[in-house]
């Protein structure tokens, strides 16, 4: 697996896959049992001291703040031990106050935080030594819809104006296709797929679902297409795309009773993604997942 | 602790209060049987004195979890020290430097020790107090390291291993304080090495008594 400068990388598997292990191994915490990591031109576990100045990490579960002082006395705390200069430190400290809200708790004990505040602050304390990486395990785990969307807009924004490489994890897949073009999934520590969403979704299931609105209230038989539900005269239907066309679908209805609106969609990534990993506990027992199964296409 | 005056004040208070009800035993022991074996009672307050300071060092110098290293383990924290950029024995020494934590037991400790010391006429010269700087900062040292090999264990079971320094550093602070003469030498030699109690009170007592 390779990460180029630059790059958003979204990282998922199921529990247990290696995710984490995967961030420690980045971070220099641990050294691989096998392989080689290689993260900046250097070998973490080995240039741990220099390479952790370069990098950010924020583990989600976890805070980095100091819990029984007020935000503003770890913020301090990392610039003393990470060695910023003041002037940096000033410009950080401004950019960062302002894109995430730290100011209306900045002054409280970091025990007082909700859930959102301390991620942001774990976040913005991340950024404070403007690292070349950032590895965010988890970084919106428990969050509500709008304390996520300002952490991953930051990180876009980050991204796109300072080029920081980001690495990624969740169990949220559409928040990860929302801001990753590039999508790892792994499995019992192995690669199981390297590519973009778009190419998952292809590669795992052509699987689609059209809605028609008809006069009739009785749902139109139709081959190679499975009646989902039918509600009056909504009727919805599951089909596979390699199997059956929709112009094919839409003559069957025609032919049988009135359209009167038709609405399609594909499965969202949720779905890819559950069907992925219940294939994997399927064929967790001698089966071996490999990358072509996914690039088939 | 450092909120307000009357957070201070509490902790201290309760702190000092649980300290000298630990001492209480050994001290009520001492004193109803004029001493234990043959340890004089004032030979068993300096040992205990001696003690107390121990686990005022271990507080100044290993506090905020570092002398209960299994929960920093066990809680993923040792995680988050790792990601500093500096070697992990210098977080260790920094993070854990307390000075504030523990300094109710600084006094009682210092006059125990003196209060035994001027009843049997110990006389306090400058190599006598270098000794007994050496042999704290080497029971110190030996009470640490003994935290952090039990504490090992949490990487193997994080969860079920978070708590075992809890149970260790109990098990110091219970036996620490009481001579080990006329147990058998299995059990003594077992207080030495496997649970090296005996370094933490008996052994540095018997040495700077004479």
């Amino acid at each position: 697996m390779q990460v180029d400068r630059g790059e958003i990388v979204a990282f998922a598997g199921p529990n247990g896959a290696g995710k984490s292990t995967t961030i420690k191994l980045l971070s220099g915490i641990i050294a691989p049992d096998s392989g080689k990591v290689h993260s900046l031109g250097v070998n973490p576990f080995t240039d741990r001291v220099n390479y952790v100045g370069r990098i950010g990490v924020v583990f989600g579960q976890r805070t980095e703040l100091w819990g029984d002082l007020p935000v503003a006395a770890s913020f301090e705390w990392k610039r003393v031990v990470w060695d910023i200069p003041m002037d940096r430190y000033a410009i950080v400290m401004k950019q960062v106050r302002e894109l995430l809200d730290l100011d209306e708790f900045f002054q409280s004990p970091v025990r007082e935080l909700s859930l959102g505040q301390r991620m942001r602050a774990d976040l913005a304390l991340a950024l404070l030594h403007e690292p070349e990486l950032i590895l965010l395990d988890e970084p919106t785990l428990g969050l509500d819809v709008l304390a996520k969307k300002k952490i991953l807009g930051f990180i876009k924004q980050l991204n796109k104006e300072r080029g920081i490489t980001v690495l990624i994890t969740s169990h949220d897949m559409s928040e990860l296709e929302q801001l990753a073009g590039r999508i790892v999934l792994i499995d019992h520590g192995k690669l199981a797929f390297d590519g973009d969403f778009q190419q998952l979704r292809k590669s795992l299931t052509e699987k689609r679902t059209v809605i028609v609105e008809t006069t009739d209230s009785t749902p139109p038989v139709l081959v190679h297409a499975m009646l989902v539900e039918s509600i009056s005269n909504r009727h919805q239907y599951t089909y596979d795309s390699a199997q059956i066309t929709l112009p094919e679908l839409l003559e069957q209805i025609s032919q049988q009773t009135e359209i009167l609106d038709i609405g399609t969609h594909r499965p969202p990534i949720d779905d890819v993604i559950s069907e992925i990993y219940a294939h994997w506990r399927r064929w967790a027992n001698g089966y071996t997942f490999t990358q072509t199964y996914f690039r088939q296409d | 602790m450092t909120r307000d005056l009357k957070s201070i004040i509490m902790w201290y208070l309760s702190d000092g209060l649980i300290n000298i009800a630990s001492m209480t035993g050994v001290l009520l022991l001492a004193e109803r049987f004029s001493g234990i074996g043959i340890w004089s009672k004032y030979q068993i307050i300096f040992m205990l004195g001696y003690a107390s300071l121990i686990t005022v060092l271990l507080s100044f110098f290993f506090g905020y979890n570092v002398d209960h290293i299994s929960r920093r383990v066990g809680r993923g924290q040792l995680d988050h020290t790792l990601i500093q950029p500096q070697p992990l024995w210098l977080s260790l020494v920094t993070e854990g430097f307390s000075p504030f934590y523990a300094s109710s037991v600084l006094i009682p400790g210092i006059v125990l020790i003196w209060w035994a010391g001027s009843h049997l006429n110990l006389h306090y010269t400058a190599v006598w107090v270098a000794l007994l700087l050496i042999n704290l900062g080497a029971s110190t040292v030996i009470a640490i390291c003994f935290q952090f090999i039990w504490g090992s264990m949490a990487f193997w079971a994080p969860r079920s291993a978070e708590e075992i320094n809890s149970s260790t550093m109990q098990l110091m602070q219970q036996l620490k304080a009481f001579p080990l003469d006329g147990l058998s030498p299995v059990v003594v030699v077992s207080l030495l090495t496997a649970l090296p109690v005996g370094f933490l009170g008996w052994v540095p007592a018997r040495a700077l008594l004479g």
